[in-house]
């Protein structure tokens, strides 16, 4: 039977959720309370060196001492966190932190691979509601190739052959584990955050055909299935593997689900074919190229009178303090996310008016959790 | 078959790479020792219980919530000597 909404979320288990042994949950609290540790050490010690004047370490060179200026970084009026030796071991121990975080997760899907293997293999017999549709000759855009997202290991493109889906499995109980340590409760969900925004914003919308856009192993598909349970629903990505763990996923829970392997850009679908085209976390993983790419398959896609709806981080959001800016754009160098800092330059709303959509017709709102702290990004259009 | 991306190299904090791996062993030692914590805790509550402890008993074994606290705490006292550092630096 097809879950509730209520339901799917990020404590949803279904027949592939590795079950933690005791050892296993004693790993995983430690790192979940690491990084809840350091996240507030960051917010609360870190970002006080912003709110002073430059009070660099001693350097060699005096000069340097007198003028706050270490080698080549300098932002005036505020001291450098990079100089720090605070930083520096926060810095060494939130990169360690994640290192282990996959390795923990790993070494339990490892473990309970034949068990895993024996339920994906009842899974796969079961009739489905839905389907997959893969492309094994389909060309790989060379950065998902060479990008290990969040030091995810084999990032999203690893495919070991055969029904491999293991990289789906890891990017679940991953974003679970992270999401959870970074301050987002259980009950909090991406795709729920758009279906509410649309519920709150177009009230009359309904739509008949959904597509998400870099779906990865389905979680917020899910949503949208359940949010919209008449509707047809499409999920597309790169990732094989991902792609395989999503199907089996979404069989698990009942819920029908149409998965085909495509690049964002270029879904192979007929034009206006779709009333709802959507997409979660994807804009500031993928190049700017990509994004404009994704801009112009989403107004190709949609019918007159559709919707498109990108739900991301809240990189650009006005009146940021200069702190969390220089936070979030840590991630580029130390958290495999080469794309953060050009998506945070780029102006969604530019990239979606270029690609075809009326100024007039562009929204972007932030939308809090509903269990957590943070804020997401909304913005998209209506196609006339 | 992709054989999949390796992570890119990370930037270094410290002058002395091993200073870096110090961090990283200090990480590897409190992830096993919150598991060694973690089986004990659950070792002891079936002890009390009356139960008789074994692999897929302790595996079960759901502690509550209470000894989320105690994990809590055990973490926060390993990050302390970093709280200090920052400490020190904002005085300086």
């Amino acid at each position: 039977m097809a879950r509730q909404q209520s339901q799917l979320n990020r404590s949803t288990s279904h027949e592939l959720t590795p079950v933690a042994s005791c050892r296993d949950r004693g790993r995983q609290s430690f790192i979940f309370h690491a990084k809840r540790h350091l996240g507030q050490f960051a917010r609360l010690s870190l970002s006080r060196q912003f709110e002073y004047p430059a009070n660099p370490l001693p350097s060699e060179d005096p000069q340097d001492t007198d003028t706050g200026v270490i080698g080549t970084h300098v932002r005036t009026g505020h001291a450098q966190p990079e100089q720090s030796s605070a930083f520096a071991a926060w810095s060494a121990l939130n990169i360690g932190s994640q290192q282990q975080m996959w390795r923990a997760l790993n070494d339990m899907l490892v473990h309970q691979a034949p068990v895993l293997a024996q339920r994906a293999e009842t899974l796969a017999a079961r009739a489905a509601p839905g389907s997959l549709e893969l492309s094994p000759d389909l060309e790989m855009p060379a950065y998902f190739l060479q990008t290990a997202y969040h030091g995810q290991p084999g990032g999203y493109c690893l495919d070991r052959g055969g029904d491999d889906w293991h990289a789906g499995a890891l990017q679940e109980a991953g974003g679970n584990l992270y999401s959870r340590g970074a301050g987002t409760g259980a009950r909090d969900s991406k795709g729920q955050a758009v279906v509410r925004f649309l519920g709150e914003t177009f009230p009359e919308f309904a739509p008949d055909k959904v597509i998400d856009l870099g779906c990865g192993y389905g979680g917020q598909t899910s949503n949208y299935a359940a949010g919209f349970p008449d509707a047809e629903i499409h999920g597309v990505d790169l990732g094989a593997s991902l792609l395989r763990y999503a199907h089996l996923r979404a069989k698990s829970l009942g819920l029908k689900i149409h998965f085909r392997q495509a690049c964002a850009s270029d879904t192979r679908f007929p034009d206006a074919s779709f009333d709802l085209v959507v997409s979660n976390i994807l804009l500031h993983e993928i190049p700017q190229t990509m994004l404009d790419g994704v801009m112009r398959e989403s107004f190709r896609l949609l019918k007159p009178g559709g919707l498109v709806v990108h739900q991301d981080v809240p990189t650009q959001r006005p009146g940021t303090p200069e702190f969390q800016r220089w936070l979030s754009n840590w991630q580029v160098a130390h958290n495999d996310e080469p794309f953060w800092q050009s998506f945070s330059e780029t102006s969604v709303p530019q990239a979606l008016t270029d690609a075809g959509f009326s100024k007039t017709d562009i929204f972007e709102r932030y939308q809090p959790q509903i269990d957590g702290p943070l804020v997401w990004y909304m913005v998209g259009a209506r196609k006339q | 078959m992709k054989e999949g991306a390796q992570p890119a190299d990370k930037p270094t904090y410290f002058e002395d790479p091993a200073v870096q791996a110090l961090y990283q062993m200090v990480l590897i030692l409190g992830e096993e020792l919150a598991a060694t914590r973690e089986q004990l805790h659950a070792l002891i509550k079936l002890y009390e219980s009356g139960e008789i402890p074994s692999v897929d008993t302790i595996d079960a074994f759901v502690p509550d919530d209470s000894f989320d606290l105690e994990r809590a705490d055990w973490v926060a006292r390993l990050m302390e000597p970093l709280t200090q550092i920052a400490e020190a630096q904002k005085r300086r």
